[in-house]
């Protein structure tokens, strides 16, 4: 535990609005980008990453210190996102089968991909990564993304480290079978 | 040197790449397959660290103070109120729990194994708007409105977003203002997170604003059939009724659909140049949503809202 986290904790608790600052202003940054790599929309990661971090202020006295706050913050963070990610596949769903109804294929949200440039190999892995489950993607981005080591990834989505291999492995196992019909990305 | 089986050599692959460990270099020397997922796993990795580097890193966050100073006040205020009468509120817990538990164990029918879900029809009424225009241009068509409800689990989850006065909510934005339609009479429901909940609907109601009545009504029952075909579901799983909407209202049909990833209830009238098409759909036993249990809206459900929404039709 970060003695610096504990100690500014410990201060917000006492009511210093000036340690609660400190706090969010030390973690939003990192909550924003894990926010920003399940969501893939920095509006939303915004507003995601804000509401995981005023739930941790709300509920700090709820922290037991069994793990890093950034770990803790995490997990709420990822909680948040996973909600959003639910509800943004309902409105899929409700969009598409409007498509479906009145042909209305010419209504589209903008794709954020257009705006990225791709090597045809990153095209070809960002596809293979959306056709992934919620969980093996997001242990994937936690892994290799975030460089979490798998016990911290086992406390962020609140599961025992070998649930975590088994995402892993299978994650991957897929992965290799969505990437080897892709000639050349991998053997 | 101590001997390492498969499982053990593919979780430290997995732990930690590069691979550094001399007992694990010595199992990979003399395990093909091992060493085929050794080179999996780093391939892998390098192309997903490279291609979500390349998508995430150019994003600029947001400046650090990212509250403002109101968001501030009220995290503190909650945090002292929470504090100052943490005693007091137990004591109000406990006997709100007494008060609901002697109002809802008389009320809990026998083999009722998940509460109940809250009406829809109060779930309606008292949810702030929602309406998105879904054809905005269709010159021969007129407009379109959308009009969107779901009422859902959240696999156990508790959040609500709450507004002022205390009603869970979400989704508030009113794209299309202007007549036929006053926003203010245009209401629909989306709430997430109910406690326990394990039902799972969704509604829909496409409201047109027709030129051409005849036409509209064409397309609109063809569309109905479309989603049923979309979805691969036999026309001899569709039940179809007929019910009058009212004096004006002209009812086209009203039918039900399902497969087992989906329960459809489709209801259509026509009032004058209005046509409204309302559609809800449910999860059947297939859908993995989580731990959802489906249950349709019924046929007097359905109507409930087609009337619902005749009566709001200026």
């Amino acid at each position: 535990m970060d003695r610096t986290d504990l100690q500014t904790i410990q201060r917000v608790r006492a009511g210093d609005q000036e340690a609660a600052r400190e706090l969010v202003e030390a973690h939003a940054h990192a909550a924003f980008r894990l926010a920003l790599s399940i969501l893939d929309d920095p509006a939303e990661a915004e507003e995601a990453a804000q509401d995981a971090l005023m739930m941790a202020l709300e509920h700090l006295d709820g922290f037991r210190q069994e793990a890093a706050f950034s770990t803790w913050l995490y997990t709420i963070t990822a909680n948040t996102c996973r909600m959003r990610l639910r509800k943004r596949l309902r409105k899929r769903r409700l969009q598409a089968a409007l498509q479906g109804l009145f042909r209305l294929d010419r209504y589209r949200n903008p794709d954020p991909e257009e705006a990225v440039i791709w090597s045809e190999v990153q095209a070809q892995v960002w596809a293979a990564l959306q056709r992934l489950g919620e969980t093996e993607r997001l242990v994937l981005i936690l892994r290799y993304y975030h460089d979490l080591p798998i016990h911290q990834i086992a406390q962020v989505l609140q599961v025992n480290e070998r649930t975590i291999y088994k995402y892993l492995k299978r994650a991957h196992s897929r992965l290799q079978v969505l990437l080897v019909s892709k000639t050349g990305v991998v053997e | 040197m101590k001997t390492l089986e498969h499982e053990q050599v593919r979780s430290r692959i997995l732990s930690r790449y590069p691979l550094a460990e001399v007992e694990l270099a010595a199992h990979l020397d003399s395990c093909p397959d091992c060493r085929a997922f050794a080179r999996q796993v780093e391939r892998h990795a390098s192309l997903i660290k490279e291609t979500l580097h390349v998508r995430w890193d150019p994003v600029e966050p947001p400046p650090r103070s990212v509250f403002s100073p109101i968001r501030f006040r009220r995290i503190f205020l909650i945090r002292k109120v929470s504090s100052s009468y943490r005693a007091l509120a137990w004591a109000g817990g406990l006997l709100l729990l007494v008060a609901v538990l002697s109002w809802a164990i008389p009320r809990l029918a026998l083999g009722q194994v998940f509460p109940a879900a809250p009406s829809f029809f109060n779930l309606f009424r008292r949810q702030p708007l929602r309406a998105d225009t879904i054809i905005p241009n269709a010159e021969d068509l007129g407009e379109g409105w959308l009009l969107t409800a779901e009422k859902t689990d959240m696999e156990g989850s508790y959040y609500f977003d709450i507004d002022p006065n205390g009603n869970p909510t979400i989704g508030t934005h009113v794209t299309k203002t202007e007549p036929p339609f006053d926003p203010e009479l245009i209401e629909t429901v989306s709430m997430r997170g109910y406690a326990h909940s394990v039902q799972h609907w969704t509604l829909m109601a496409v409201v047109i604003v027709s030129n051409d009545t005849a036409q509209a009504e064409t397309i609109t029952k063809e569309s109905m059939l479309n989603l049923g075909i979309d979805r691969d579901i036999p026309m001899d799983q569709y039940t179809f009724t007929d019910v009058t909407m009212g004096d004006e209202a002209k009812m086209v049909s009203l039918y039900e659909a399902q497969d087992e990833d989906l329960s459809l209830s489709f209801l259509a009238f026509r009032k004058g140049r209005v046509l409204v098409l309302v559609i809800t759909w449910a999860p059947g036993a297939g859908l993995s949503t989580g731990q959802s249990q489906a249950t349709a809206l019924s046929e007097a459900q359905m109507l409930e809202i087609g009337r619902m929404i005749e009566t709001r039709i200026p």
